[in-house]
């Protein structure tokens, strides 16, 4: 038995005082060292998805919380666009602006109503099936599919907004009838359906039994020259087959329906340039450059990451100063054991060996464990930043 | 054969002083030392071990005076030659009976932990009935049986001299006559020089020869 035995042998002996010294400076290290590797790799992220969406337009409201809305579908706070918005900067030649309809959940995922395109620009391919291309069909994201144990075939129901809105909003079951490739982005965490879809569960269009031949008084209010008032006794489908497919219908004029965002997934400057100064000139529009708005966030995350930096300095000298004060006494309560190793021939070179080796054992374990549950950490939160976003 | 002439120690700073003019004490002798507590005994055996060196006098043991040597050299010294028994044991709670008996192995280089040092370790435990002890925490051993392993402990390195510092003190009246017994048959059997200090008289009616610490040394308050 060497010196190391005998540091062995008293950390295993007083193992409760090694693992709370052990604990004290894994916690004094491990924020600093989480915050040191997990914040390039968010910057790094969020970055990405603010260059692949560079141009965000929606209604009056926070730019921030509509930048985070067209990115990483967050509930929108804005006021809301009209179709007829979107299908003006088409008439102006942006035809890489895509309409966002984004208010309902299903599981807990957002549904993203928007047009087919919006896969074009975001090159995003399909892994199996095939897009929507009728209503109440949904393409879901690689990690929905994932998490929800789904494919093509599947169905999902669409989450009323509020249960108070239940009379308003009502459950739609949709087909899932294909799953995108992973792509490391919120679009893996989201359902995506076709607009109309998104304004059916928004009660602006519905399909329900023909009640025009009926002659129910139950079912019918009125019949005039006009047509048939329904009551509300009849119930609208709350899924789309092939057979009501051709009853479901939209009331009102489909231009003043309401879009939560347009992207524009153009990376050409000029484009963008262009699309911004027509913006401008829309009455109740907003033009919102990701990349700025973004910056912006990630700047009050580094003032947030200095803050905890900061604290967590003083809590580390916290954690050191007490660390030092347990050796002292450490120190004190072995001294006799110092002396009786002194009296039997050791030198005190070697009794302070005992005592650095046992920092060092306690310093080089708390470090390992601080690097690989930092490094662990930092990898769950790093490997989709965008499953705390959305 | 350990002869000390005109040795003079004092604490710094105290008026403690011991005075030993002249002692000797033969290869394989026991004696005993009897003297009244904080009379200096301790302070006495500290430096024959070579813990404490004199401000003045030598302090010779097989010949070789230890005053003159260096700190590492007196420490090896006690590693290899000196065999020491405390009255509180003085064992490392944290080892094992194995352990506390190789300590000296584990904390000097001079000394080499080998197959040797490994089955003296056995006969020993044995010869002091311990050893079906040896993995056993030191804490959970009796008072008698702790003794016994300092005994072991300070017998691991074949010392030519065993100094014993009241190794009866915490001991009931039959542990004593056995702990005795042991470290002379021990001390015998190995040849070596047994010096032990105590201030129970009652314990060292066992020794040929018993030295009253008053008759030949002086440990006094120079004031």
């Amino acid at each position: 038995m060497k010196v190391s035995a005998l540091v062995w042998a008293h950390m295993s002996y007083h193992w409760r005082r090694t693992w709370v010294l052990i604990g004290c400076l894994l916690v004094g290290s491990l924020v600093p060292l989480v915050l040191a590797q997990v914040m390039p790799e968010v910057q790094r992220q969020l970055q990405h998805r603010a260059e692949e969406t560079p141009l965000v337009f929606g209604g009056p409201g926070s730019s921030l919380e509509l930048a985070l809305h067209a990115l990483y579908f967050r509930p929108a706070a804005g006021e809301p666009l009209r179709f007829e918005h979107w299908q003006r900067f088409q008439q102006a030649g942006h035809e890489r602006a895509v309409p966002l309809h984004i208010r309902f959940r299903t599981n807990d995922f957002p549904i993203v109503g928007t047009h087919l395109e919006y896969f074009q620009w975001r090159g995003r391919k399909l892994a199996t099936g095939e897009a929507f291309g009728r209503l109440g069909d949904c393409v879901v994201g690689s990690e929905v599919a994932r998490r929800l144990q789904l494919g093509v075939g599947g169905t999902l129901i669409s989450s009323p907004r509020s249960i108070l809105s239940i009379g308003a909003d009502y459950p739609l079951q949709m087909q899932i009838v294909g799953v995108l490739e992973p792509s490391g982005s919120p679009d893996d965490l989201a359902v995506f359906v076709d607009l109309k879809t998104t304004w059916v569960m928004e009660n602006l269009g519905h399909g329900h039994d023909d009640v025009s031949q009926s002659n129910d008084p139950n079912l019918v209010l009125e019949r005039s020259r006009q047509g048939t008032v329904a009551s509300a006794a009849v119930l609208p489908y709350t899924v789309v087959t092939e057979e009501n497919l051709a009853s479901f219908h939209f009331h009102g004029d489909m231009s003043q329906f309401p879009l939560t965002a347009i992207v524009l997934l153009d990376d050409r400057q000029r484009q963008q340039d262009l699309a911004a100064g027509f913006a401008q000139r829309q009455t109740g529009v907003q033009a919102v450059f990701a990349r700025q708005s973004i910056a912006d966030l990630l700047s009050v995350l580094f003032q947030v990451q200095r803050v905890v930096l900061a604290v967590s300095l003083f809590v580390g000298l916290a954690t050191l100063a007490l660390f030092g004060l347990v050796i002292g006494l450490s120190l004190q309560i072995r001294q006799s054991e110092m002396e009786t190793m002194f009296k039997l021939g050791a030198s005190s070179g070697l009794t302070r060996l005992l005592l650095w080796g046992e920092i060092a054992v306690i310093a080089a374990a708390a470090g390992l464990l601080a690097t690989a549950v930092s490094t662990l950490v930092a990898w769950l939160i790093s490997q989709d930043v965008s499953r705390w976003l959305v | 054969m350990i002869r000390v002439t005109d040795l003079v120690f004092r604490y710094p700073g105290t008026p403690f002083r011991l005075d030993v003019p002249q002692w000797e004490v033969a290869a394989g002798e026991q004696v005993a030392i009897v003297g009244p507590s904080g009379s200096g005994k301790t302070t006495l055996l500290h430096l024959l071990a070579g813990i404490l060196t004199p401000q003045q006098g030598r302090i010779e043991m097989d010949g070789q005076d230890l005053c003159p040597l260096s700190d590492a050299a007196r420490r090896n010294f006690r590693a290899t030659q000196v065999g020491l028994v405390f009255q509180r044991f003085e064992l490392i709670d944290y080892l094992t009976v194995a352990g506390n008996i190789l300590l000296p192995y584990s904390i000097n280089l001079t000394l080499r932990l080998d197959a040797t040092v490994r089955q003296r370790l056995v006969t020993l435990a044995q010869r002091t009935g311990i050893e079906h002890l040896l993995r056993r925490p030191v804490q959970r051993l009796s008072q008698g049986e702790q003794q016994r392993v300092a005994i072991c402990r300070a017998l691991i390195n074949q010392p030519r001299w065993i100094l014993a510092d009241e190794p009866t003190g915490n001991l009931d009246p039959e542990n004593k006559r056995t702990i005795v017994q042991l470290l002379q048959q021990q001390a015998l059997e190995s040849g070596a020089t047994l010096i032990m200090v105590t201030h129970d008289v009652s314990s060292v009616a066992q020794f040929p020869r018993q030295v009253d610490f008053r008759d030949w040394c002086r440990a006094s308050l120079s004031s």
